[in-house]
């Protein structure tokens, strides 16, 4: 299956371009994620909603981020997944490579063990960086041409 | 185990298997770096452009024959040298050269993309 093809023939011809759209979004995703969660959490005062309220946002955008992250992933594994160098392409496909890992674990404890785990935090932020890391390592040099 | 659980089973199943592919293609490609040169139905000699890189990047070939760069990436790439510029290549085109003169190039829009022809 030419799942490249496909997505080159979805997107006009503009993967790239959707590719990075995409990112953004999960990246500025994965951010709100954070804010939601530290506040159901209880560790801030903001936003000003309620910590149920925290919650079923931070749902409701992990259900829209994931999925995009996935197909966005898919097209990468699919397509140009590979080079070891330069060093911006090796660091994309090690913070690709961690990013699902620790989703990995993060749904484990949450969904299967179905615990409330002190290290889902910690796991969360590491998500977010994760995030920020692959945006930083494919969406900048994209934008800035470099 | 109930439905919910298995579900999220799978998901995290599909998760582990994104991790671990993204390793395994690396490890593949790094087995793949040293193919041989390839010649198209023309008799051109083929470069491929494909993840983000010129392959072979450096090229031996007799002077008069034709380097045939065949974008099978998913971005539009160029060849850029002093002496040549194929402009855009969309992903499926390409692009042909007849060799005289050895020299370097580039893509434009993937500065880290760098290729050398040389000429025996």
């Amino acid at each position: 299956m030419d799942i490249t093809g496909f997505f080159t023939d979805l997107t006009g011809g503009n993967l790239l371009l959707w590719k990075v759209v995409a990112t953004t979004v999960v990246f500025a995703l994965a951010g709100v994620q954070v804010f939601m969660a530290a506040r159901f959490w209880g560790v801030n005062a903001t936003p000003r909603i309620s910590s149920d309220a925290a919650a079923r946002v931070h749902r409701f955008n992990g259900r829209v981020a994931l999925p995009l992250a996935v197909v966005v992933a898919l097209t990468c594994l699919a397509g140009p997944a590979g080079p070891t160098s330069p060093t911006r392409v090796l660091l994309h496909s090690i913070f690709g490579a961690a990013l699902f890992g620790v989703l990995a674990a993060k749904f484990t404890i949450l969904r299967v063990l179905r615990r409330g785990d002190r290290w889902l935090p910690y796991l969360g932020s590491a998500l977010f960086l994760l995030f920020g890391g692959l945006w930083a390592t494919s969406v900048f040099q994209y934008v800035t041409g470099g | 185990m109930t439905g919910g659980r298995v579900l999220w089973a799978v998901i995290v199943a599909l998760f582990v298997g994104f991790a671990v592919a993204g390793p395994v293609i690396m490890v593949r490609d790094a087995a793949r770096a040293d193919q041989p040169v390839t010649t198209a139905p023309g008799g051109e000699i083929v470069v491929v452009m494909t993840d983000l890189q010129f392959r072979p990047a450096t090229l031996q070939v007799p002077a008069g024959a034709t380097v045939l760069w065949s974008n099978q990436d998913v971005a539009p790439h160029t060849v850029t040298s002093a002496s040549e510029d194929s402009g855009f290549i969309d992903p499926g085109a390409s692009f042909t050269v007849t060799v005289d003169e050895p020299f370097a190039y580039a893509c434009t829009l993937h500065p880290s993309m760098t290729g050398v022809i040389e000429v025996t």
